[in-house]
Protein backbone atom coordinates (compact mmCIF):
# COMPACT_ATOMS: atom_id res chain seq x y z
CA UNK A 1 0.00 0.00 0.00
CA UNK A 2 2.57 2.55 1.14
CA UNK A 3 4.24 2.36 -2.39
CA UNK A 4 0.75 3.63 -3.86
CA UNK A 5 1.47 6.92 -1.80
CA UNK A 6 5.26 7.02 -2.79
CA UNK A 7 3.99 6.49 -6.80
CA UNK A 8 1.66 9.46 -6.19
CA UNK A 9 4.42 11.97 -4.84
CA UNK A 10 6.57 10.86 -7.71
CA UNK A 11 3.60 11.76 -10.23
CA UNK A 12 3.02 14.83 -8.49
CA UNK A 13 6.18 16.09 -8.28
CA UNK A 14 6.97 15.20 -11.62
CA UNK A 15 4.16 17.60 -13.05
CA UNK A 16 4.59 20.62 -10.89
CA UNK A 17 8.44 20.57 -12.21
CA UNK A 18 7.38 20.55 -15.99
CA UNK A 19 4.71 23.07 -16.02
CA UNK A 20 6.80 25.38 -14.18
CA UNK A 21 9.87 25.36 -16.13
CA UNK A 22 9.97 28.61 -18.14
CA UNK A 23 12.38 29.27 -21.20
CA UNK A 24 14.51 31.50 -20.05
CA UNK A 25 15.19 33.32 -23.46
CA UNK A 26 15.66 37.32 -23.13
CA UNK A 27 13.02 38.23 -25.63
CA UNK A 28 12.67 42.14 -25.50
CA UNK A 29 15.99 44.00 -25.59
CA UNK A 30 16.30 45.83 -22.16
CA UNK A 31 19.20 48.30 -23.14
CA UNK A 32 17.24 50.10 -26.22
CA UNK A 33 19.56 49.79 -28.50
CA UNK A 34 19.26 48.00 -31.68
CA UNK A 35 20.24 44.81 -31.72
CA UNK A 36 23.07 43.80 -34.64
CA UNK A 37 23.35 40.12 -33.94
CA UNK A 38 20.88 36.77 -33.10
CA UNK A 39 23.42 33.72 -31.45
CA UNK A 40 21.65 31.08 -29.75
CA UNK A 41 23.18 29.22 -27.12
CA UNK A 42 25.13 25.72 -27.89
CA UNK A 43 26.04 27.39 -31.72
CA UNK A 44 28.99 29.30 -32.89
CA UNK A 45 28.61 32.43 -34.13
CA UNK A 46 30.79 34.30 -36.60
CA UNK A 47 31.64 37.35 -36.97
CA UNK A 48 33.60 39.19 -39.89
CA UNK A 49 33.69 42.79 -40.52
CA UNK A 50 36.13 45.14 -41.46
CA UNK A 51 37.31 48.24 -39.04
CA UNK A 52 38.46 51.24 -41.14
CA UNK A 53 41.98 53.48 -40.13
CA UNK A 54 43.40 56.04 -41.63
CA UNK A 55 47.24 54.41 -40.49
CA UNK A 56 48.43 51.66 -42.31
CA UNK A 57 48.73 47.96 -41.55
CA UNK A 58 49.48 45.41 -40.03
CA UNK A 59 47.62 45.65 -36.68
CA UNK A 60 46.32 44.50 -34.21
CA UNK A 61 42.60 43.26 -33.64
CA UNK A 62 41.17 42.54 -30.02
CA UNK A 63 37.74 40.93 -30.22
CA UNK A 64 35.87 41.55 -26.15
CA UNK A 65 32.79 40.22 -24.95
CA UNK A 66 31.14 41.04 -22.09
CA UNK A 67 27.83 40.01 -20.90
CA UNK A 68 25.61 42.81 -19.99
CA UNK A 69 23.27 41.60 -17.29
CA UNK A 70 26.49 41.52 -14.85
CA UNK A 71 29.19 42.98 -16.38
CA UNK A 72 30.94 39.60 -16.67
CA UNK A 73 34.54 39.63 -19.06
CA UNK A 74 33.14 36.64 -21.21
CA UNK A 75 36.10 36.36 -23.75
CA UNK A 76 38.79 38.33 -24.98
CA UNK A 77 41.20 37.32 -27.60
CA UNK A 78 43.57 39.11 -30.46
CA UNK A 79 44.94 38.49 -33.66
CA UNK A 80 46.74 40.45 -36.18
CA UNK A 81 45.08 41.65 -39.60
CA UNK A 82 47.11 43.45 -42.36
CA UNK A 83 43.88 45.37 -43.70
CA UNK A 84 41.94 45.53 -40.43
CA UNK A 85 39.47 43.10 -41.62
CA UNK A 86 38.65 40.21 -38.69
CA UNK A 87 37.09 36.94 -38.46
CA UNK A 88 36.01 35.46 -34.52
CA UNK A 89 33.93 32.52 -34.22
CA UNK A 90 32.26 31.96 -30.16
CA UNK A 91 29.95 30.62 -28.27
CA UNK A 92 27.66 32.46 -26.20
CA UNK A 93 26.61 30.46 -23.61
CA UNK A 94 24.36 32.46 -21.53
CA UNK A 95 21.06 33.24 -23.28
CA UNK A 96 21.35 37.22 -22.11
CA UNK A 97 22.34 40.10 -23.85
CA UNK A 98 26.21 40.26 -24.76
CA UNK A 99 28.13 43.93 -25.92
CA UNK A 100 31.11 42.86 -28.44
CA UNK A 101 33.29 45.14 -28.75
CA UNK A 102 35.99 44.97 -31.89
CA UNK A 103 39.37 47.25 -31.47
CA UNK A 104 41.89 47.98 -33.84
CA UNK A 105 45.51 48.49 -32.38
CA UNK A 106 48.68 49.78 -33.27
CA UNK A 107 51.15 47.02 -32.52
CA UNK A 108 53.88 49.39 -31.89
CA UNK A 109 52.13 52.06 -29.41
CA UNK A 110 49.83 49.54 -28.38
CA UNK A 111 46.78 52.79 -29.05
CA UNK A 112 43.68 51.88 -30.21
CA UNK A 113 43.39 52.77 -33.56
CA UNK A 114 39.46 52.36 -33.98
CA UNK A 115 36.62 50.67 -32.17
CA UNK A 116 33.51 49.56 -32.67
CA UNK A 117 31.10 47.51 -29.89
CA UNK A 118 28.04 46.04 -31.26
CA UNK A 119 24.96 44.27 -29.61
CA UNK A 120 24.57 40.99 -29.47
CA UNK A 121 21.12 39.35 -28.31
CA UNK A 122 21.44 35.40 -27.37
CA UNK A 123 18.33 33.22 -27.41
CA UNK A 124 18.59 30.42 -24.46
CA UNK A 125 16.76 26.96 -24.05
CA UNK A 126 15.46 25.14 -22.02
CA UNK A 127 16.99 22.12 -20.44
CA UNK A 128 15.66 19.36 -22.43
CA UNK A 129 13.16 16.75 -21.62
CA UNK A 130 15.48 14.33 -21.06
CA UNK A 131 17.90 16.04 -18.52
CA UNK A 132 14.73 17.44 -16.48
CA UNK A 133 13.59 13.75 -16.12
CA UNK A 134 16.32 12.64 -14.98
CA UNK A 135 17.24 15.23 -12.71
CA UNK A 136 13.59 15.08 -10.94
CA UNK A 137 14.42 10.97 -11.36
CA UNK A 138 18.26 11.73 -9.13
CA UNK A 139 16.17 14.50 -6.89
CA UNK A 140 13.46 11.58 -5.79
CA UNK A 141 15.74 8.59 -5.74
CA UNK A 142 17.29 10.44 -2.47
CA UNK A 143 14.25 11.01 -0.96
CA UNK A 144 13.60 7.52 -1.76
CA UNK A 145 17.23 6.30 -0.01
CA UNK A 146 15.79 8.22 3.04
CA UNK A 147 12.62 6.44 3.31
CA UNK A 148 14.57 3.14 3.15
CA UNK A 149 16.99 3.69 5.77
CA UNK A 150 13.57 5.45 8.22
CA UNK A 151 11.85 2.13 7.29
CA UNK A 152 15.07 0.22 8.10
CA UNK A 153 15.54 1.81 11.14
CA UNK A 154 12.32 0.47 12.80
CA UNK A 155 12.35 -2.62 11.14
CA UNK A 156 15.68 -2.90 13.20
CA UNK A 157 14.03 -1.69 16.24
CA UNK A 158 11.22 -4.41 15.88
CA UNK A 159 13.35 -6.78 15.46
CA UNK A 160 15.58 -6.23 18.49
CA UNK A 161 12.67 -6.12 20.93
CA UNK A 162 11.57 -9.12 19.09
CA UNK A 163 14.97 -11.01 19.77
CA UNK A 164 14.36 -9.91 23.40
CA UNK A 165 11.31 -11.68 23.52
CA UNK A 166 8.97 -8.52 24.69
CA UNK A 167 5.41 -7.82 23.27
CA UNK A 168 5.25 -4.85 20.36
CA UNK A 169 4.51 -1.87 21.84
CA UNK A 170 4.40 -0.15 18.50
CA UNK A 171 6.97 2.57 18.35
CA UNK B 1 15.73 -5.00 2.44
CA UNK B 2 19.39 -5.04 3.41
CA UNK B 3 20.75 -5.55 -0.12
CA UNK B 4 18.54 -2.42 -1.07
CA UNK B 5 19.98 -0.90 1.95
CA UNK B 6 23.73 -1.45 -0.39
CA UNK B 7 22.51 -0.29 -2.99
CA UNK B 8 21.25 3.10 -1.51
CA UNK B 9 24.39 3.78 0.22
CA UNK B 10 26.65 2.93 -2.84
CA UNK B 11 24.61 4.98 -5.00
CA UNK B 12 24.56 8.07 -2.74
CA UNK B 13 28.69 7.73 -2.28
CA UNK B 14 28.54 7.97 -5.80
CA UNK B 15 26.57 10.82 -6.43
CA UNK B 16 28.42 13.07 -4.16
CA UNK B 17 31.71 12.31 -5.21
CA UNK B 18 33.50 15.23 -5.25
CA UNK B 19 35.70 16.05 -8.48
CA UNK B 20 38.89 15.77 -9.25
CA UNK B 21 41.41 18.52 -9.64
CA UNK B 22 43.85 18.71 -12.38
CA UNK B 23 44.33 22.03 -14.16
CA UNK B 24 46.02 21.59 -17.67
CA UNK B 25 47.74 19.56 -18.92
CA UNK B 26 51.17 19.46 -21.25
CA UNK B 27 51.59 17.88 -24.31
CA UNK B 28 54.68 17.78 -26.74
CA UNK B 29 55.59 21.24 -28.41
CA UNK B 30 52.27 23.34 -26.61
CA UNK B 31 51.68 23.43 -22.83
CA UNK B 32 48.43 24.80 -21.27
CA UNK B 33 48.41 27.71 -18.11
CA UNK B 34 45.26 28.86 -16.76
CA UNK B 35 45.95 32.00 -15.00
CA UNK B 36 43.07 32.60 -12.42
CA UNK B 37 43.47 36.48 -11.04
CA UNK B 38 41.51 36.13 -8.49
CA UNK B 39 43.53 33.71 -6.83
CA UNK B 40 42.57 30.12 -6.59
CA UNK B 41 41.07 27.38 -9.17
CA UNK B 42 38.87 28.77 -12.21
CA UNK B 43 34.78 28.47 -10.93
CA UNK B 44 32.67 27.83 -13.69
CA UNK B 45 30.04 31.32 -14.77
CA UNK B 46 32.10 33.19 -12.14
CA UNK B 47 36.25 33.53 -12.91
CA UNK B 48 37.47 34.79 -16.30
CA UNK B 49 40.65 33.22 -16.35
CA UNK B 50 43.94 33.82 -18.67
CA UNK B 51 44.84 30.77 -20.65
CA UNK B 52 48.07 31.02 -21.76
CA UNK B 53 49.62 28.59 -24.60
CA UNK B 54 53.40 28.42 -24.55
CA UNK B 55 54.46 27.19 -27.84
CA UNK B 56 58.37 25.82 -27.92
CA UNK B 57 58.17 25.30 -31.79
CA UNK B 58 57.76 28.66 -33.08
CA UNK B 59 58.16 32.52 -31.91
CA UNK B 60 56.12 34.28 -33.91
CA UNK B 61 52.81 33.80 -35.66
CA UNK B 62 49.50 32.52 -35.39
CA UNK B 63 47.19 29.53 -33.95
CA UNK B 64 43.94 28.45 -34.91
CA UNK B 65 42.11 27.17 -31.59
CA UNK B 66 39.32 25.21 -31.03
CA UNK B 67 37.91 24.97 -27.97
CA UNK B 68 34.79 22.27 -27.22
CA UNK B 69 32.74 21.97 -24.03
CA UNK B 70 32.96 18.92 -21.91
CA UNK B 71 30.79 15.60 -23.39
CA UNK B 72 27.39 15.31 -21.52
CA UNK B 73 27.89 12.90 -18.91
CA UNK B 74 24.87 10.89 -17.35
CA UNK B 75 25.58 10.92 -14.28
CA UNK B 76 26.93 14.51 -13.68
CA UNK B 77 24.55 17.36 -15.22
CA UNK B 78 25.64 20.87 -15.15
CA UNK B 79 24.44 24.30 -15.39
CA UNK B 80 24.01 24.60 -18.80
CA UNK B 81 23.52 21.15 -20.16
CA UNK B 82 22.50 22.94 -24.16
CA UNK B 83 26.61 23.83 -24.11
CA UNK B 84 27.80 20.43 -23.30
CA UNK B 85 29.55 18.85 -26.07
CA UNK B 86 29.44 21.70 -28.52
CA UNK B 87 32.14 24.10 -29.75
CA UNK B 88 33.15 27.03 -28.00
CA UNK B 89 35.48 29.00 -29.81
CA UNK B 90 36.87 28.68 -33.23
CA UNK B 91 39.21 31.37 -34.05
CA UNK B 92 42.93 32.57 -34.83
CA UNK B 93 45.04 34.19 -32.51
CA UNK B 94 48.29 35.32 -32.71
CA UNK B 95 51.60 34.05 -30.95
CA UNK B 96 53.73 36.48 -29.58
CA UNK B 97 57.45 35.75 -28.14
CA UNK B 98 56.20 31.92 -28.20
CA UNK B 99 52.97 32.81 -26.26
CA UNK B 100 49.32 33.36 -27.21
CA UNK B 101 47.12 34.05 -25.06
CA UNK B 102 42.84 34.47 -24.17
CA UNK B 103 40.70 35.47 -21.26
CA UNK B 104 37.73 33.27 -20.79
CA UNK B 105 35.28 32.67 -18.58
CA UNK B 106 34.86 28.88 -18.49
CA UNK B 107 30.97 28.10 -18.28
CA UNK B 108 30.37 24.83 -17.11
CA UNK B 109 32.86 22.10 -14.92
CA UNK B 110 34.85 18.99 -17.02
CA UNK B 111 37.33 18.48 -19.23
CA UNK B 112 37.60 20.52 -22.17
CA UNK B 113 39.36 19.13 -25.33
CA UNK B 114 40.99 22.09 -27.04
CA UNK B 115 42.82 21.78 -30.93
CA UNK B 116 45.54 24.03 -31.12
CA UNK B 117 46.74 24.31 -35.04
CA UNK B 118 49.85 26.13 -35.53
CA UNK B 119 49.92 27.89 -38.59
CA UNK B 120 53.14 29.36 -40.25
CA UNK B 121 53.47 32.72 -41.81
CA UNK B 122 51.29 31.70 -45.05
CA UNK B 123 48.54 30.33 -43.26
CA UNK B 124 48.96 26.40 -43.97
CA UNK B 125 48.57 24.22 -41.07
CA UNK B 126 52.31 23.48 -39.44
CA UNK B 127 51.86 20.94 -36.63
CA UNK B 128 48.50 20.41 -34.71
CA UNK B 129 47.97 19.71 -30.65
CA UNK B 130 45.12 18.39 -28.61
CA UNK B 131 45.03 19.90 -25.54
CA UNK B 132 43.29 19.67 -22.24
CA UNK B 133 41.60 21.71 -19.78
CA UNK B 134 40.04 20.49 -16.49
CA UNK B 135 37.85 22.88 -15.05
CA UNK B 136 36.60 21.92 -11.59
CA UNK B 137 33.19 22.39 -9.93
CA UNK B 138 32.84 25.68 -7.95
CA UNK B 139 33.28 24.27 -4.27
CA UNK B 140 30.48 27.03 -2.72
CA UNK B 141 28.02 24.79 -5.67
CA UNK B 142 29.32 21.37 -4.15
CA UNK B 143 28.32 22.58 -0.82
CA UNK B 144 25.10 23.47 -1.76
CA UNK B 145 24.18 20.31 -3.45
CA UNK B 146 25.69 18.32 -0.55
CA UNK B 147 23.25 20.17 1.59
CA UNK B 148 20.25 20.21 -0.87
CA UNK B 149 20.48 16.09 -1.26
CA UNK B 150 21.12 15.67 2.66
CA UNK B 151 17.98 17.63 3.49
CA UNK B 152 15.86 15.14 1.02
CA UNK B 153 17.95 12.44 2.49
CA UNK B 154 16.49 13.47 5.97
CA UNK B 155 13.21 14.47 4.83
CA UNK B 156 13.00 10.74 3.03
CA UNK B 157 14.20 9.31 6.34
CA UNK B 158 11.66 11.06 8.68
CA UNK B 159 8.87 10.17 6.17
CA UNK B 160 9.63 6.59 6.32
CA UNK B 161 10.21 6.35 10.26
CA UNK B 162 6.96 7.41 10.68
CA UNK B 163 5.05 6.04 7.86
CA UNK B 164 6.48 2.53 9.13
CA UNK B 165 6.17 2.98 12.57
CA UNK B 166 2.47 4.17 12.33
CA UNK B 167 1.64 1.36 9.92
CA UNK B 168 3.06 -1.19 12.70
CA UNK B 169 0.90 0.82 15.30
CA UNK B 170 -2.48 -0.13 13.32
CA UNK B 171 -1.78 -3.74 12.68
CA UNK B 172 -0.71 -3.56 16.79
CA UNK B 173 -4.38 -2.90 16.98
Amino acid sequence: MQYKGLLFILGFAFIIVLSTSVVMAHDNNDSGRSVDHHAEVGKLYSFEGKLEAEENGPYEIQFHAVRLEDDAQILTMKNTSEDGSYQFAAQFFDGAEHDVTFSLINPATNKVIAEKTELVEVQGFDPPMFIKVKTIFFLVMMIGIGMLLGMGVIKLRRQRQRTKGGALHGI
Amino acid sequence: MQKLFRVGILLSILLLMPTTMIMGQEEEGVKVEINNENGGEARPDLDTVNVELIFSDIENGSANILLNSPERKFFSPTDFPIVEGTELIHSIISVENGKAAFDYMFPIRGDYPMTVEVLDENGTVSATHLLNIHIPENPDEVKNAIIFVGILVLFGFLVGLILTARRGRTHAI
